[in-house]
């Protein structure tokens, strides 16, 4: 089921490896999911994300691509290495 | 170097490292491979090496980063491996694939890979791993959705964004039996796709099927920062089915 803090964890993770404007999919079974929409409101009000519950234990969670941190990160993102196994 | 990681007949490529032969691994490593057909090639064995201790168990963490062994050079072991174990290089399996058919090699191998290589993969385990019992509880399930010739995942609206090209970067968490990895594959979704990643599965078992399939999976705890570098991002992270196992990490 998790806790608010495990599902933040998870969702704050996730999105700090998504683009601005990326797209988290998440789908499943399970009572999982009000602890889930608590944490997605939050992100919602801090700006960070908004998401569309598509149906019931489906949602698809936007990574916020206007907010100012979000931008810095793409100015790095064109402008660090990878590494060899990056293009 | 981590060769236990080579299915049977898998070739390790070492790259870099003129001179680089069979005598540089560690005694036992050396054990399990032979000399490829490419300088600085190697192949594994098939089967289980003599003099080599059974590893107990998987040498992958599990699902929320606990390892049951720890392996170094000074302490290795081999992966069980069954005595029905057929790699899609022995003649029984390798001659069901056709030479100039229409699907490439790697599609081709999500049809005819042999099913029990994924069953038993741990020897003297009465329990069984997750195979083992899935298998055995849902078994129409565990056919037409885990070991299916064609592996599918995505709902139809993102598979046509995928399709169309709109995600370059996808990252799939909670990757199980790396289904999405053979469906962007047998469909031709590679073309668009530029990079892509998996991680995470039950157990050991679970992840031989992706082995089997063709499919590169890890396992890693998602509550942590993935190994990769800060400024790596995807334009798409896929989460199917693996949220309500959150709590098992208390």
């Amino acid at each position: 089921m998790g806790t608010i803090e495990e599902h933040d964890g998870f969702i704050s993770g996730m999105l700090a490896l998504l683009e601005c404007g990326g797209l988290l999919f998440v789908n499943d079974i399970g009572e999982w999911r009000p602890a889930f929409r608590k944490v997605l409101k939050i992100k919602r009000e801090q700006k960070v994300a908004r998401h569309n519950e598509v149906y019931d234990g489906a949602f698809e969670i936007y990574r916020e691509s206007n907010t100012s941190s979000c931008l810095m990160r793409l100015d790095s993102f064109d402008q660090v290495s990878c590494g060899p196994n990056q293009p | 170097m981590r060769i236990l990681a080579l299915a049977q007949q898998g070739a390790l490529f070492v790259l870099g490292a003129d001179g680089f032969n069979i005598s540089d691994f560690s005694p036992q490593a050396a054990r399990l491979v032979l000399a490829g057909s490419y300088p600085r090639s190697f192949v594994r064995r098939m089967g289980v090496v003599p003099d080599l201790p059974i590893c107990k168990n998987c040498g992958m963490a599990d699902l929320f980063g606990r390892r049951f062994i720890e392996l170094s050079p000074e302490n290795q072991c081999q992966a069980w491996v069954q005595p029905d174990f057929k790699s899609i290089f022995q003649p029984v399996i390798a001659k069901r694939f056709k030479p100039k058919a229409a699907e490439s090699f790697e599609n081709q191998r999500l049809i005819h890979w042999y099913r029990p290589n994924v069953l038993k993969t741990k020897q003297e385990d009465e329990r069984g791993e997750w195979t083992d019992k899935y298998s055995q509880s849902n078994t129409n399930s565990y056919n037409a959705a885990y070991v299916n010739s064609n592996p599918f995942k995505l709902p139809f609206p993102l598979e046509l964004a995928v399709k169309f090209g709109k995600y370059k970067r996808i990252l799939d968490a909670g990757a199980g039996r790396c289904s999405l990895e053979g469906e962007l594959r047998r469909k031709g979704y590679f073309k668009t796709v530029h990079n892509f990643l998996a991680f995470g599965a039950y157990d050991c078992s679970m992840l031989r099927i992706c082995a089997e399939r063709g499919s590169i999976s890890f396992q890693h705890n998602w509550l942590k920062p993935l190994p990769v570098c800060a400024s790596c991002k995807f334009d798409l992270i896929y989460q199917w089915a693996g949220v309500q196992y959150m709590t098992w990490e208390q």
